[in-house]
């Protein structure tokens, strides 16, 4: 890995994401932000969310579920995210602003599924997300043992805020996917 | 991706073996690990470091780079609540004998820190909204922010629970005292911070 000094951000993500392949990197206010694979825990929570969204037909019309689909960022001339699990709306390929991202107007929903305490998906995501005019941002928080759904995204934060424990159920906005705190994260 | 990429073994770095090989490669970038997360910030500008100077000079004048603490640049910090976390303030005010409190990667226990300070830069977002709340989680006492891009400066004092919860802001042509608990009484003038940088 070589990289010169006084290269940009989204020069130094490109680099990285070489240098530590599988590892999330994404620029976040202006800084890069490299996290290691996610661990079997996690994928398989990502994987649940994934089949009650299949078993619900959420795929088969007007939008598409993706993971780590690259969604451009306002919060920064190079900022980009790498959410999880993305609703998009369906055939949205021409829709590449740079690099691979896309447009965050074809974002419907995204989720994130947190690896630790203080991460990004708790402490940046939020505002970068709703700026960007991400419909609905759910958070999967393994820490605290529960979901945190995020809608009405108005400047740099979400109007509604609702948090689901175990025992309690969700639903995914704009969707008929309705998922169990307490199963997702067994 | 490059064929040198692909030819390297596929064994996969730690956390911490991959954010110094990061900064083995990104010279003059800070290089932290928050919240399991690698974080690297480009290189200050010029009056990024100035400004530093700027702060340093009246708390070295108040006799705190002496014999029971030190005035350092760019010093670890290592974070609780993560398995490999630590954060790399802009100034740190610490006890003399951080030496006998180092724990990993050349990062310090954070009950030696009396305060720290960060200059905004490009990562305007990360010092004002993410700081706050490691610093406080780490129990130190003071947190200064030296907000270049909106003109004010900030200074955090009484952390619990993970967060300050005095937050005093302070504008161009105001002075203010830092808390005598820093080792001294210190008056700083917001416009020998911001205002003559140009």
């Amino acid at each position: 890995m070589t990289i010169p000094v006084q290269s940009s951000a989204l020069f130094m993500a490109e680099a990285l994401f070489e240098r530590f392949p599988g590892h999330r990197v994404e620029v976040l206010g202006g800084e890069v932000s490299v996290e290691p694979a996610p661990d079997m825990r996690h994928a398989r929570i990502l994987k649940r969310v994934v089949r009650a969204c299949h078993d619900a037909g959420l795929d088969d019309g007007i939008v598409e579920v993706f993971q780590r689909l690259a969604i451009r960022l306002p919060t920064g001339p190079d900022d980009f995210a790498m959410p999880d699990l993305s609703i998009v709306d369906a055939s949205s390929d021409d829709h590449v602003v740079a690099y691979d991202c896309y447009d965050p107007k074809v974002f419907r929903l995204v989720l994130e599924v947190t690896s630790a305490a203080l991460c990004s998906d708790l402490t940046r995501k939020p505002a970068a997300y709703a700026l960007a005019g991400v419909p609905a941002y759910v958070i999967v928080d393994r820490t605290d043992r529960q979901v945190v759904v995020l809608t009405e995204p108005e400047g740099s934060g979400y109007r509604q805020r609702v948090v689901r424990r175990p025992g309690q159920v969700f639903t995914l906005p704009g969707t008929a996917v309705t998922l169990d705190v307490g199963g997702l994260l067994s | 991706m490059s064929a040198a990429a692909v030819e390297e073994p596929m064994e996969q770095p730690t956390l911490l073996e991959a954010a110094e090989l990061i900064s083995q490669q990104l010279v003059g970038h800070r290089v932290e690990i928050i919240g399991g997360q690698i974080t690297v910030t480009p290189p200050p500008d010029g009056p990024h470091a100035e400004t530093l100077t700027d702060l340093m000079i009246p708390l070295w004048a108040a006799g705190l780079h002496g014999e029971t603490s030190r005035l350092v640049q760019g010093m670890g910090m290592w974070l609780p609540g993560g398995a490999s976390d630590y954060a790399i303030p802009d100034l740190s005010l610490v006890d003399a004998d951080y030496q006998d409190h180092l724990i990993e990667h050349n990062c310090y226990d954070p009950v030696i820190f009396r305060l720290v300070a960060e200059v905004t830069s490009s990562n305007h977002l990360s010092d004002v909204k993410i700081k706050p709340g490691i610093y406080a989680e780490a129990g130190v006492p003071v947190y200064v922010i030296i907000d270049r891009k909106n003109q004010k400066v900030m200074v955090l004092t009484e952390p619990r629970g993970g967060e300050y919860r005095v937050h005093a802001v302070h504008h161009p042509g105001q002075t203010f005292t830092l808390p005598e608990s820093i080792g001294a009484g210190v008056t700083l003038a917001v416009d020998d911070l911001l205002i003559a940088k140009k």
